[in-house]
């Protein structure tokens, strides 16, 4: 308000600079209208829906407890093996109604990030629902190793996506060469799987090495991509995109402690903890993309 | 020198008041004041307009600028039209009329020759000189200048020097060599050549090549045609062109400035093919870390927010994705002058400054700044020596 009115208008109908700059130094001094503005749009548009998701992964989540404590664990068990991969699935497809219509944005790296999110989904409800099928068949370690290797594509998209946001982040900022950063993160993820395949090999001598060997990388991997999707929240943390680079952040670690703990635990797959789990980080995704489907519409 | 001569005449009686000439011509001031006055009141009349219409008088060779003050006119005598030497003469003329604002009302000599001759000269001799220029002192200079800084200035440095070479040989800080050079320039003792610079910007005039007017040119120079386009700086240029030598290049494109197969752009197009590289360094980034549509709809809306104080701007728009187009209408007008450089430099420093604000909301300040230092050190190859010519401290959130 009031920054339009007080300009001066010359003959030419330019803007003094004198004005201009008293302009800009009301703006800076009280908080920017435009900002304002913008939050209270994002309020109102974005967080209904994102508020919307996370409410229900919350609801399953404390239903679940509430009747697993009273004792019927076995129904909720069932009833989660058919919610998780359907989570997975809806919430990708709804990500790939946003984000796959765009094909203009073939070169925006955040549109292929959330695109690569939402087709990470999909992969993910098929290594769900091939976890519950081979539960019937197999044991927890064929499970884990059966539904790990589905999910490596889902878990490659949503790597590389992440990756490659970082790697165009970079070339707008210039902060480092990007083909060093690409063999950083290259050399880094190959020397820390090995060494945790070493680590498993003497912590837990029980797993087979073909586990080791499978299990490693992807939890290396899921480590260094939450840390590169914190460094992200942490860059921009005065701006509103560092709201969905939390979610995806919230996704990636609890994704990790999964597979955490299916690697060095008795933790198996497709228990009612394990589902609420798999929910948690679907719903997590689910809010990073909607998020981001506002930055767009903010100023639409 | 940008113009030829400058008059100020007193719009009642005609009476020149103000002269200075450039161009060494002993042409009477005052018959050519009484000649405007009577074409300009001529036109009043003939149009029965309450303000004064007529705007300039073209020759074949020079076009005679008519800017009007509250009891002034001033004129101006100069290549061509254009809102840049319009402004400075507005300038020029609001100075006068406070500077001797009791000749309205009384006529008395107040040395207007000698005392408003500092304001003409900052305005139309001290902006012509930069530290690359290149001082050639005339014979005979002597007899030119009475000014005994000049003189002594003219004593010391070698005959044909730089003004950076002149200051540092006199030790002096550059900013007193610039002026001593502009009084050199104003009494005529010297001669002063611009260098052409990197990112100085040339159009080609000559479209259409006969043999004959090619046959003395070198290959370089002939594939230097068609590089010129009046978009590109001569450092690019040089680089399309897989030059490795710079300087010969440079000497090239000076060769068929002087031949008149090339020419300067205007400083209002320059200013535009300046902020455009900025604009699309911007947003290319930009696009990068926010997605192009929410920086499609960054740059709109910040358009859109200026749009009614810059109208020009609608002119400013996006194809597809985020590649910046400016209109033939802007770019007509950048061309022909008709739009001031400052007014442009206003407007497009004000635009990028709503656009950096917006964009701070999304991603913070710090990776904004972050963001326009790199903007910034990529234009600054292409324009080394103009990039400081953005504010680029006013983009900073």
């Amino acid at each position: 308000m009031g920054v339009i009115t007080c300009l001066a208008l010359t003959n030419n109908g330019s803007i003094e600079k004198d004005n201009i700059s008293i302009i800009y130094k009301s703006r800076k001094d009280s908080s920017p209208p435009s900002s304002t503005k913008e939050f209270e749009t994002l309020s109102r548009t974005g967080l209904t829906d994102t508020i919307l998701i996370i409410a229900s992964g919350f609801a399953v989540l404390l239903i679940s407890v509430l009747l697993i404590a009273i004792g019927i664990g076995y129904p909720v068990t069932i009833i989660l093996s058919i919610i998780t991969p359907l989570a997975a699935f809806g919430i990708g497809v709804v990500g790939l109604r946003i984000y796959a219509e765009k094909s203009e944005a073939r070169n925006d790296r955040l549109n292929v990030l959330t695109l690569w999110l939402s087709m990470g989904l999909i992969m993910f409800s098929l290594a769900e629902i091939t976890g519950t099928l081979a539960k019937l068949t197999q044991t927890t370690q064929q499970m884990i190793l059966t539904m790990i290797m589905i999910q490596i594509p889902g878990i490659l998209l949503w790597g590389l996506g992440i990756v490659q946001y970082l790697s165009s982040l970079n070339a707008a900022m210039k902060i480092s060469d990007s083909g060093r950063l690409w063999s950083v993160l290259i050399g880094l993820e190959g020397v820390s799987s090995i060494g945790l395949i070493l680590v498993m090999a003497f912590l837990f001598p029980d797993t087979y090495l073909i586990e080791r060997i499978i299990l490693s990388p992807i939890i290396i991997g899921l480590l260094l991509f939450s840390v590169i999707s914190l460094g992200l929240v942490w860059i921009f943390r005065d701006g509103l995109l560092s709201r969905p680079l939390l979610f995806i952040f919230m996704s990636f670690s609890l994704l990790a402690i999964r597979t955490i703990l299916w690697a060095t635990s008795e933790f198996q797959v497709n228990t009612p903890l394990d589902s609420l789990m798999a929910i948690e980080v679907y719903v997590f995704c689910g809010a990073a993309l909607l998020l981001s489907r506002d930055l767009d519409e903010l100023y639409g | 020198m940008e113009i030829n001569s400058i008059y100020i005449i007193r719009r009642d009686t005609g009476v020149c008041m103000y002269h200075k000439d450039f161009t060494g011509s002993a042409f009477d001031p005052q018959l050519l004041s009484s000649f405007l006055v009577a074409m300009t009141s001529f036109f009043d009349e003939a149009t029965r307009s309450v303000k004064s219409q007529a705007r300039a008088f073209e020759g074949t060779d020079y076009t005679i600028l008519v800017e009007f003050g509250e009891w002034t006119l001033g004129a101006i005598s100069s290549k061509g039209d254009s809102a840049h030497l319009r402004d400075k003469l507005k300038r020029t003329i609001n100075r006068f009329e406070e500077q001797f604002s009791v000749l309205k009302w009384v006529d008395l000599d107040l040395a207007v020759q000698t005392r408003f001759e500092q304001t003409v000269m900052n305005e139309f001799v001290r902006d012509e000189i930069i530290q690359e220029s290149l001082i050639t002192v005339k014979p005979g200079w002597e007899h030119y200048t009475k000014r005994p800084d000049v003189i002594s200035f003219l004593r010391l440095i070698p005959e044909i020097c730089s003004v950076k070479d002149a200051a540092d040989f006199l030790e002096v800080p550059v900013e007193i060599a610039l002026n001593l050079t502009a009084e050199a320039l104003w009494e005529g003792s010297i001669a002063l050549i611009n260098p052409l610079k990197p990112d100085d910007i040339y159009q080609t005039t000559t479209l259409t090549r006969s043999e004959e007017m090619l046959k003395d040119l070198s290959p370089d120079a002939i594939r230097a045609l068609s590089e010129l386009d009046g978009e590109t700086p001569l450092s690019i240029a040089a680089e399309r062109l897989k030059t490795s030598d710079l300087k010969r290049f440079l000497e090239e494109v000076a060769w068929l400035e002087r031949r008149k197969m090339i020419e300067l752009v205007s400083p209002s197009q320059a200013v535009v093919v300046r902020y455009s590289s900025a604009l699309q360094y911007l947003l290319n980034r930009l696009a990068n870390i926010i997605g192009i549509n929410a920086t499609r709809k960054v740059f709109f809306s910040a358009r859109d927010e200026l749009v009614d104080n810059y109208s020009w701007l609608s002119f400013v728009t996006l194809e597809e994705g985020v590649d910046i187009e400016m209109r033939s209408s802007l770019l007509s007008s950048t061309l022909k002058g008709s739009i001031s450089p400052d007014v442009l430099d206003d407007g497009l420093r004000v635009f990028m400054q709503f656009i950096t604000r917006r964009v701070k909301d999304l991603i913070g300040a710090g990776p904004m700044n972050k963001v326009l230092f790199s903007t910034k050190d990529e234009l600054e190859k292409r324009f080394p020596s103009t990039v400081f010519q953005i504010e680029w401290e006013s983009l900073l959130v």
